[in-house]
């Protein structure tokens, strides 16, 4: 992989690169900044009229109603929230690789359209099929259970395109190699395709670690014990109840952001190389 | 050098046939849960969604009461929801464009940065760790709130301006402005890792080349060897960026509804916002159902007028 | 170009066994649920009780304390009591499309399609006698041909409150009519304040009033009603409200949460009972209420009536049960009907004998909200379904936000709302 280096570049426009990408940080770095502030003011600050830079004093007390809140105990949906991203990640990562494993290396007539029956759901939108999905799960007794809120999410369509093209790209003389080894297809996929598409497996299962952590709609359906509600569901409680409770709110926001930020940071890295390996590029 | 084999192979009829049987097997081995899933929490919705539009379901979704397309001309008819389709290309047009420039010039921009380049990788890709719920929030109460404390209306104050009620002024529409940079900021991330991505496999003598030759200016070296070294990811972003505007929805919702009090207005109303209130409010899954296969209908023949465009040899905007 | 890529420490078979455990513990934990309210014990039935999660402290704990109380008193009957956080409607509405939904919900109006695919029971055995003092209001939306599908819980009432200090230093009577209102409105904006508040979007509070001020209503009867002069000019008037930038937008919270006023963001505001506590906690006296001003000559002041109301599930599987058990919650158990509207903020009991003799509402500030209630409380009947208010909301917020001629945009919406109501099934 070679870098692009751009030789010749002075270094006042060296400079002028980083300037620049410092004035772009600001709006961007601005919204996490606000929510930080935000999880420590008090109702009243949140509601004033003149701009504070910072609290007056730090109140915490936001964190405490958010945690301690018997309606919706945020430690435990901080855990469901895990379970179901834990579970789902590589759950999902792996269905969508053995599939784009399928149609892209497999020659059998079906390939090409199963690959396209499976990418055009990708184009309905999840509204359409929202109250129908849910009676389908509601009907084989999925509601309020840890099946009913992760198998739905489990088929992801974009990741099967992804996976299809990296597994394009993947060298035929692997795969020939570990046919004259006596490997069938299967055998090819699980020895050799798979461990070495662990950077993208790696990538497409942050990703998806973050989209289930982050969804909303579903698990507010299909939980009804406060057992069961994940952290978004938990954090929608302090809004659209009759007394908005600011800070537990912006409280509850930043747990919900915290350990996703975390994640990011340390999978970033793979993210990139990830999809490097796509060959969406090129 | 390899050689890719084509679809018919070249072998013996004998390994030929069993090869396809253990092709067969292994195919459907790997295929089978994803199908599976897909068939019984997608096929099987859409399939019945699309027999509900056809039908009159109020308060209910069992089929019943069979009314052809009575459903679509309800919605057609609607100038509430011819306005919506309207306001979504619209919004399309806006966030595309914007999104594409903004994610491509941040990738050629960090990837100029010799130290630091993670750092600031990070920093422009970190938003996508938060939900569209969690930064409406603080679009709608810190960011654009209509009280003199929020930061853009401290911005105006600064040269002069009085506070601006950002989201309920629809005249002029300054509401789009909340809604564009909300989106902006979620989504700019994703998109600028992957020209990133392709930026960093053009190889390096193509530049040197071109320097020799004495084409040395940034500009120049962009718009020969970048711009046309992206081709392939310029048409998979714009392709996820125009289906992901299509559905918009989360912050449409989050920003503009009030709460108890109900849905987002008729100004700022996309489809899907549209149809969650007939369907979900008003309980009339029937109409729900028909205007989402709209919908899907606009987003097919807007994704199949792409791929011709492109197929054409032309560039993207 | 070889490019063989060396794994990343994540071998096949760690990556395969570590989500197999993930999935093994999944599965485990589903098999335990932590039990709600009143235990199953040897309970024959067990009813599923949903509410919406009201802001108000203490109202969970409370809501499961009378479920217990009824298990106690009738051990064959368990209640599980489901507290619904955020968008209450969306998975009320999923829910009783299947056969999961709860045996007793709660909602504010009974809408015709809802008695058309039975997810509502007609209640009036239930009710009985108590029906002579239900507060008429509180019950009309409930009730279609005469039947009554629902028994009211509490009654939210809905008016102006005004900041007395304010209204005094800006040398400002509280308003009677539309144009007085108008008037202070402008006269009360000043530095960071605005003079009135009635939602973030500038409509919220105030759309459903205006027929009502004019002395009509926006329907009568299965006719949609509401493409009138008057109201037309109602609404133009209201509207300098907007464009003369009297009114606040876009504050951190909403109408209905009482931090605008008591911050000063607005000298008067459209609120409800419910703030009443916090208001007086913060603000003591400098504060009062007032209804919304009439408007022309045959207007009249508008208090709203909300609330909320019990209803059974027509699909339930045990609709006997459950009727009783909505029978001794809210018509017989006096104490709970107390507790439930008294204990945890503001609102009015709906029986009439409860509501007199009430202690807190028998004085100050509550009082006051309590007679205007009873003098000027009105509200829409429960044909006013949402698809046959959307086309009127619409052309509201045309008509204030973007200068909409009036008239002409409420006849064209008229049309549609008539429309809507036609499809409404007969019930």
């Amino acid at each position: 992989m070679r870098t692009v280096r751009r030789r010749g570049g002075r270094e006042g426009s060296r400079v002028g690169s980083y300037l620049a990408a410092v004035v772009f940080a600001i709006p961007f770095l601005l919204p996490f900044y606000l929510l930080l502030r935000n999880s420590l003011m008090t109702q009243a600050e949140l509601g004033a009229l003149e701009w504070r830079w910072w609290p007056e004093k730090i109140n915490l007390q936001g964190f405490v109603d958010a945690f301690d809140n018997s309606t919706a105990p945020l430690g435990r949906a901080l855990f469901n929230s895990t379970m179901v991203a834990v579970v789902s990640a590589p759950v999902s990562t792996l269905l969508a690789s053995m599939a784009g494993y399928a149609v892209a290396r497999i020659r059998v007539a079906a390939a090409r359209p199963v690959f396209l029956l499976v990418i055009a759901t990708m184009m309905v939108p999840g509204a359409a099929t929202f109250v129908p999905t849910f009676v389908v799960v509601g009907s084989m007794g999925g509601v309020n259970t840890l099946w009913g809120l992760i198998v739905p999410g489990l088929f992801n369509a974009f990741a099967v395109l992804l996976f299809r093209g990296f597994y394009l790209r993947f060298p035929q003389e692997i795969e020939d190699a570990g046919r004259v080894d006596g490997l069938g297809h299967l055998g090819v996929y699980l020895r050799l395709a798979l461990p070495n598409s662990a950077g993208l497996i790696a990538a497409l299962g942050v990703l998806s670690f973050i989209e289930n952590w982050n969804a909303f709609l579903w698990p507010l359906v299909i939980g009804q014990d406060p057992a069961y509600w994940t952290v978004q569901v938990a954090m929608s409680t302090n809004l659209t109840a009759q007394a908005i409770n600011m800070p537990a709110l912006f409280a509850s926001a930043v747990v919900s952001v915290i350990p996703l930020a975390v994640v990011f940071l340390v999978a970033q890295r793979w993210i990139v190389r990830g999809v490097m390996l796509t060959g969406i590029k090129g | 050098m390899s050689t890719r084999t084509g679809t018919g192979s070249t072998s013996a009829p004998v390994r030929r046939r069993r090869a396809d049987r253990g092709a067969w097997l292994a195919f459907v081995v790997l295929t089978a849960p994803m199908v599976v899933g897909l068939f019984v929490f997608k096929y099987v919705a859409m399939g019945w969604g699309l027999l509900l539009s056809f039908s009159e379901a109020r308060g209910t979704i069992a089929l019943g009461t069979w009314v052809g397309l009575e459903n679509y001309r309800t919605l057609l008819t609607d100038p509430r929801f011819r306005d919506s389709l309207a306001m979504i290309v619209v919004f399309t047009v806006i966030i595309v464009p914007l999104t594409f420039a903004l994610a491509l010039g941040l990738a050629v921009l960090v990837n100029r940065l010799r130290r630091g380049r993670a750092l600031f990788r990070t920093t422009f890709f970190l938003p996508a760790a938060v939900s569209y719920v969690v930064a409406s929030l603080i679009w709608k109460m810190s960011l654009f709130s209509g009280v003199p404390s929020s930061v853009a209306n401290s911005l105006a104050g600064l040269v002069g301006q009085e506070p601006i009620a950002w989201i309920a002024t629809v005249d002029p529409p300054l509401y789009w402005v909340v809604l564009v940079t909300v989106r902006l900021w979620l989504q700019v991330g994703l998109y600028m890792i992957l020209f990133l991505a392709g930026i960093q496999e053009i190889p390096a003598e193509l530049y040197e080349a071109a320097k020799v030759d004495g084409a040395a200016s940034e500009w120049k070296l962009f718009r020969h060897i970048t711009f046309p070294m992206l081709r392939n990811t310029s048409v998979a972003v714009v392709l996820l960026l125009v289906i992901a505007a299509f559905q918009a929805f989360d912050e449409f919702y989050n920003l503009l509804s009030t709460g108890l009090a109900g849905a987002p207005g008729p100004d700022g109303r996309p489809p899907l916002v549209y149809l969650y209130d007939v369907a979900l409010v008003q309980q009339n899954y029937g109409v729900g159902s028909a205007g989402a296969f709209l919908v899907t209908l606009l987003i097919v023949v807007v994704t199949l007028l792409q791929s011709r465009l492109v197929g054409l040899g032309r560039r993207d905007a | 170009m070889l490019a063989m890529r060396g794994t990343t420490g994540l071998t096949r078979r760690r990556f395969l066994g570590t989500s197999l455990l993930f999935v093994g513990g999944a599965a485990i934990s589903a098999c335990t649920t932590d039990p709600i309210g009143s235990g199953s014990g040897n309970a024959k039935v067990t009813l599923n009780h949903w509410y919406h999660e009201y802001g108000e402290q203490g109202t969970r704990e409370a809501a499961m304390r009378y479920a217990a109380d009824y298990t106690k008193e009738n051990p064959d009957v368990a209640v599980k009591v489901t507290w619904v956080p955020g968008d209450y409607k969306t998975k009320l509405q999923s829910s009783v499309l299947t056969p999961e939904g709860p045996d007793v919900y709660e909602v504010n109006e009974v809408t015709p399609d809802m008695v058309a695919q039975q997810q509502v029971v007609p209640v009036d055995d239930i009710i009985g006698e108590a029906r002579g003092e239900l507060n008429e209001h509180a019950v009309s939306p409930l009730t279609h041909s005469g039947r009554t599908y629902g028994v009211p819980m509490i009654i939210d009432v809905m008016l102006l409150y005004y900041r007395k200090s304010l209204l005094a230093a800006a040398g400002v009577q509280p308003p009677t009519t539309l144009v007085d209102l108008v008037s202070a409105a402008a006269k009360l904006t000043s530095g960071k304040t605005k003079g009135i508040f009635v939602g973030n979007d500038g409509v919220a509070g105030m759309r459903q009033l205006f027929p009502f001020s004019v002395g009509q209503s926006a329907l009568t009867d299965r006719t949609v009603s509401y493409a009138t002069p008057e109201i037309a000019d109602a609404l133009t008037v209201a509207r300098r409200m907007f464009t003369d930038k009297s009114m606040l937008l876009g504050y951190p919270t909403e109408w209905y949460d009482p931090g605008a006023f008591i911050s000063g963001a607005a000298a008067i505001v459209w609120g409800g009972l419910w703030a009443l506590p916090q208001i007086q906690r913060e603000l003591g006296d400098d504060f009062g209420l007032i209804p919304w001003p009439g408007h022309g000559a045959s207007g009249r002041p508008v208090v709203i009536l909300g609330g909320w109301s019990q209803v059974v599930n027509g699909k339930s599987q045990h609709i006997d049960e459950a009727k009783k058990y909505v029978q001794w919650l809210w018509l017989r158990n006096e104490e709970i009907q107390k507790d439930w509207a008294l204990s945890y903020g503001f609102h009015v009991p709906p029986r009439a004998s409860l509501a007199a003799s009430a202690e807190p509402l028998k004085t100050g500030a509550a009082k006051v909200a309590v007679d205007l209630l009873n003098q000027y409380g009105i509200r829409n009947t429960a044909l006013w379904a949402p698809s046959v208010a959307k086309p009127y909301e619409d052309a509201v917020s045309d008509i204030i936000k973007k200068n909409a001629d009036a008239l002409p945009t409420l006849t064209e919406a008229a049309r549609r709302s008539q429309a809507a109501l036609d499809q409404l099934p007969k019930v």
